[in-house]
């Protein structure tokens, strides 16, 4: 245990102050230090517990619980905040709270499923993880944030879509189980960026014509060169910086990328089916979530994909569900039909 | 001396990273036969995978398995750390390898 010099209040205020003047790095040392203060993790661990199964109430609410990793990269962590309780003032754990509540919304109000199993499962995520950690994972239970160094990224819970991202990643582990490699791989990807954008466009009302499908907006510092990690309706734009390089993402299947890093180009690749869902939400337009986005859920969970499906199976499935929607005849059919056509996937037949 | 590339790919980004640095082929052979065996797809999403690799050799480690011993490796590998070959590369340009 390293002894501190400045005491545990003192550090709380530090904590406090540098966050609301921005300043991340102290922020952090001095939330490092806090943490490491025994008195205070005793205390902190008699105060909020994890929620019990006598917990549980209406499935159709949301029960979060955010932990704090406190800096190192040991899940589950601290719980700091669980459901209806007040922000806890540390912006990570504010944001996961608010991100996850966002996703649960969206799940259950466009598409009447109750959290990531559909059936009510609570929803953890464990904030603070690593030192100066530039991530975020599904860990097949919790979604875990790291802070970001930031030089490069700022925390990850400031993008509420890599929050809805990685929620969704949950869901697909719940319904099609799409192997992570390959084809399967960058679908799994896709629907995550998919769901990721349309939290963000739910939560702030917008339409089609009207959103950024961006993933990652404001993750990059200004030192960056960048809008975004990828751009869905413009995949290779995101980035172009001497650090990172230019956004490898392909926006045709002509140019899609074989590779053995990444499980096969799963983030690289998922830019060909992320354009062809923003190429149809914006061709059918209104509120994507409620049109393109009820069928690309519709295709996520309608039994006709296997774990190993690749994008013209995922593609068939996604023209089925339109025809469900809007009939065989729809010009909504016919857009999702050219979306896939225009970036290079011909739909596959059931 | 053996020289070692270590490349992290992966990560909600998806940007890949690589760092070379120079063994002794034992360390190599030890490193070699504490690789993790195959077992089921972990179910992490999002995570990073590290690849080593050496002449024809390549080690495959999900960062789940990347332990203190891995990343004292890395730590070796990185720029300005005394006694060691240290590149900081630029990332892989993927679209090098497009289908045919």
């Amino acid at each position: 245990m390293r002894c501190s010099i400045v005491p545990p209040y003192l550090l709380a205020r530090i904590v406090a102050a540098a966050e609301e003047r921005a300043m991340p790095a102290a922020a952090r040392a001095a939330r490092r230090a806090l943490a490491e203060t025994p008195m205070v993790h005793a205390a902190r661990r008699r105060e909020i517990l994890p929620f019990a199964a006598e917990d549980f109430g209406s499935p159709r609410s949301p029960r979060r619980t955010i932990s704090d990793a406190e800096s190192t990269e040991t899940v589950p962590g601290v719980p700091v905040r669980r459901e209806g309780e007040t922000a806890s003032g540390d912006p990570a754990v504010d944001e996961a709270y608010e991100g996850l509540g966002a996703t649960f919304a969206l799940f259950d109000e466009a598409y009447d499923r109750s959290s990531i199993d559909g059936r009510g499962l609570p929803l953890d995520a464990t904030v603070h993880y690593g030192e100066e950690y530039d991530n975020a994972f599904w860990n097949g239970e919790r979604m875990v944030f790291g802070d970001g160094d930031g030089e490069v990224f700022r925390r990850f819970t400031i993008s509420l879509s890599v929050i809805g991202h990685e929620l969704t990643h949950g869901v697909t582990q719940h319904t099609a189980n799409l192997a992570y490699s390959g084809q399967s791989g960058a679908l799994n990807e896709s629907l995550s960026d998919v769901f990721g954008v349309l939290v963000e466009q739910h939560r702030r009302g917008q339409n089609a014509d009207e959103a950024s499908w961006l993933v990652g907006e404001g993750l990059f510092t200004e030192a960056v060169h960048g809008r975004a990690l990828r751009s869905m309706a413009a995949p290779g734009t995101a980035y172009d910086d001497p650090l990172l390089g230019q956004d490898p993402q392909p926006a045709h299947m002509d140019q899609y990328v074989q590779t053995d890093e990444d499980d096969g180009g799963v983030h690289i690749n998922s830019g060909i089916p992320n354009r062809a869902f923003a190429l149809a939400a914006v061709a059918v337009g209104g509120r994507a979530w409620e049109g393109v986005g009820a069928v690309w859920y519709a295709a996520l969970t309608s039994g006709e994909l296997v774990p190993d499906s690749d994008f013209a199976s995922f593609a068939g499935a996604t023209v089925r569900a339109a025809s469900r929607r809007w009939g065989s005849a729809a010009v909504e059919r016919e857009a999702v039909v050219d979306a896939w056509r225009t970036v290079g996937i011909e739909p596959g037949r059931a | 001396m053996i020289s070692v590339t270590i490349t992290r790919s992966g990560g909600v980004a998806g940007l890949s990273r690589s760092w070379h640095l120079l063994l002794e082929h034992e360390e190599w052979r030890r490193l070699c036969s504490r690789t993790p065996m195959d077992e089921e797809p972990p179910r992490d999403r999002d995570r990073y995978t590290y690849r080593i690799r050496a002449r024809d050799e390549v080690l495959v480690i999900p960062e789940s398995r990347w332990d203190d011993g891995w990343r004292g490796l890395l730590e070796r590998a990185r720029p300005g750390e005394p006694g060691e070959e240290a590149v900081d590369d630029p990332p892989e340009d993927p679209t090098a390898a497009p289908l045919p």
